[in-house]
């Protein structure tokens, strides 16, 4: 058989591109439920990690059943609010096969959004039973997208987890598979300011907010810590009037410490919102 | 198991080692061993994608045309790592390796022991040497893959699969291992531990 005229040459090039092409077509199709299903047990365990509920590497020798089982009992409520801080819509959270979650997909639409100078319709908040809510995060590292999860009390950060596609093994990688750089955030606050709400992730020395502000930066991974930083920031004011209204709460509430102070005496109480407050009522 | 067969097996994995004689596959080999199962899960994919790459091709070897061989090479060794990269994301137990994984993994279609193995024997033998070279030589890369990835996760991390192993003597790990430079000064190790054993690999 002459197997290099131009006729044979087409019609096998075509042949084998076609069948190719059709087994490939048939496995993604078979596979896609599984994989959907790992991504989202993923997911789910990466938001409760953030929460406190366990680490990484447990969530993973559980299973998915287990985890989403996991997710069902600890989540309180989970819904959708718009730029306004309004609830727009709610999110399921039972059974499991219903669960809704947001995938890194759907965070990098919003990112994507946001980024342009736009106004995302739709951000997802995810409240833990055990009081603290959690929020994602998305933005870009160093060589590829990098996302996340917050959770925080009021303005206080109680947990993190961080994820990446392609940071460098063993630097900028360190944001998931360093456990002390997620634990940096706990008990750290964010800052509501006039010009919104922020936090800093800076190397040593360079910070500009104050000290419970921010986190030191992962030596030998500046681009990734500044990606992770400009992340945080970003989705923190798209998340804005969650914590302004956290701010604007009473301020009985808010300072607890303000009872029975006496605001004329102690300057320092007297700094406080509610102090001035008290006082401008008085 | 006649002779030819044997050698065909064994060649790969020490006297013609694809990495450390051949020198092929040396960019992966610096880039997914920081970790030993990482490694280990490259190597099987590898394995796996050589293997099988090898036999289809020298199934067909009779009937490529000869202008586009290296295209159709191309086309069933893509397809092969594909399918690897779909299986391993949809299994429970390998999910979270492949994300560390990440485009490593569709990056074995450049692997050049693939391909050349598939030019070199594949395309001029039967299908089952061809398949068992194609094994052979992707154990003989994974071999050097875990033997860079023992040192690098050892004294990078200080843990061996995950597992804690110099940390509780206080050790402290070392940057540089991570980084891929210091793969390539493993492997130059190698190279010379294997020069120095096999006399007649050094030019004279």
């Amino acid at each position: 058989m002459n197997t290099n005229n131009n006729g044979y040459t087409i019609l096998y090039t075509t042949v084998i591109v076609i069948v190719v092409a059709a087994v490939l077509a048939v496995v993604s199709q078979t596979l896609k439920p599984n994989q959907l299903a790992n991504e989202k047990a993923d997911v789910i365990s990466q938001m409760m990690k953030a929460a406190g509920l366990g680490d990484k590497a447990g969530f993973e020798a559980m299973g998915n059943d287990k985890v989403l089982q996991m997710y069902s009992e600890n989540i309180a409520e989970a819904y959708l609010i718009n730029a306004e801080g309004a609830t727009v819509d709610s999110l399921l959270t039972a059974p499991a096969d219903k669960i809704q979650i947001y995938t890194p997909s759907m965070l990098k639409a919003i990112f994507k959004t946001a980024r342009s100078g736009g106004v995302p319709e739709q951000l997802p908040v995810f409240k833990f039973k055990n009081g603290l809510t959690v929020i994602p995060v998305y933005g870009a590292g160093l060589w590829g997208p990098i996302w996340g999860y917050l959770s925080f009390e009021g303005t206080t950060f109680k947990g993190a987890f961080f994820d990446h596609e392609s940071e460098t093994a063993g630097l900028g990688s360190k944001i998931k598979d360093d456990p002390r750089f997620q634990d940096l955030f706990v008990d750290k606050q964010v800052l509501v300011a006039e010009e919104g709400v922020q936090f800093e992730i800076a190397k040593p020395g360079a910070h500009k907010l104050g000290e419970s502000n921010g986190i030191d930066a992962i030596a030998g991974a500046t681009m990734t810590s500044k990606g992770l930083n400009e992340a945080i920031n970003l989705w923190l004011g798209l998340y804005k009037p969650l914590f302004t209204g956290i701010a604007a709460a009473p301020c009985e509430q808010q300072h607890e410490a303000c009872e029975g102070h006496d605001c004329d005496k102690e300057q320092e109480a007297c700094d406080k919102p509610c102090c001035q407050d008290k006082n401008t009522e008085e | 198991m006649n002779a030819k067969i044997k050698e065909t097996i064994l060649n790969p994995i020490f006297k013609g080692n694809p990495i450390t004689v051949l020198v092929l596959g040396i960019c992966s080999s610096l880039a997914v061993t920081v970790t030993l199962k990482g490694a280990l899960v490259m190597t099987l994919s590898v394995i796996a994608v050589c293997g099988l790459s090898s036999l289809v091709l020298s199934i067909l070897r009779n009937t490529i045309p000869g202008r586009v061989r290296i295209i159709v090479q191309l086309v069933v060794v893509a397809m092969m790592v594909i399918l690897v990269d779909q299986l391993l994301k949809s299994f429970e137990a390998t999910y979270a390796i492949d994300r560390q994984l990440s485009v490593y993994i569709g990056l074995i279609i450049t692997n050049c022991i693939v391909m050349g193995r598939i030019e070199a024997f594949a395309l001029g033998n039967k299908p089952w040497p061809s398949f068992l070279d194609g094994i052979a030589n992707g154990a003989g890369y994974g071999m050097i893959l875990l033997v860079v990835a023992f040192f690098r996760e050892l004294l990078g991390s200080g843990t061996l699969f995950g597992v804690d192993i110099l940390g509780r003597f206080g050790y402290v790990t070392n940057n540089l291992v991570i980084l891929p430079p210091f793969a390539l000064i493993l492997l130059g190790c190698i190279v010379w531990v294997q020069r120095s054993i096999q006399k007649d690999l050094q030019e004279k």
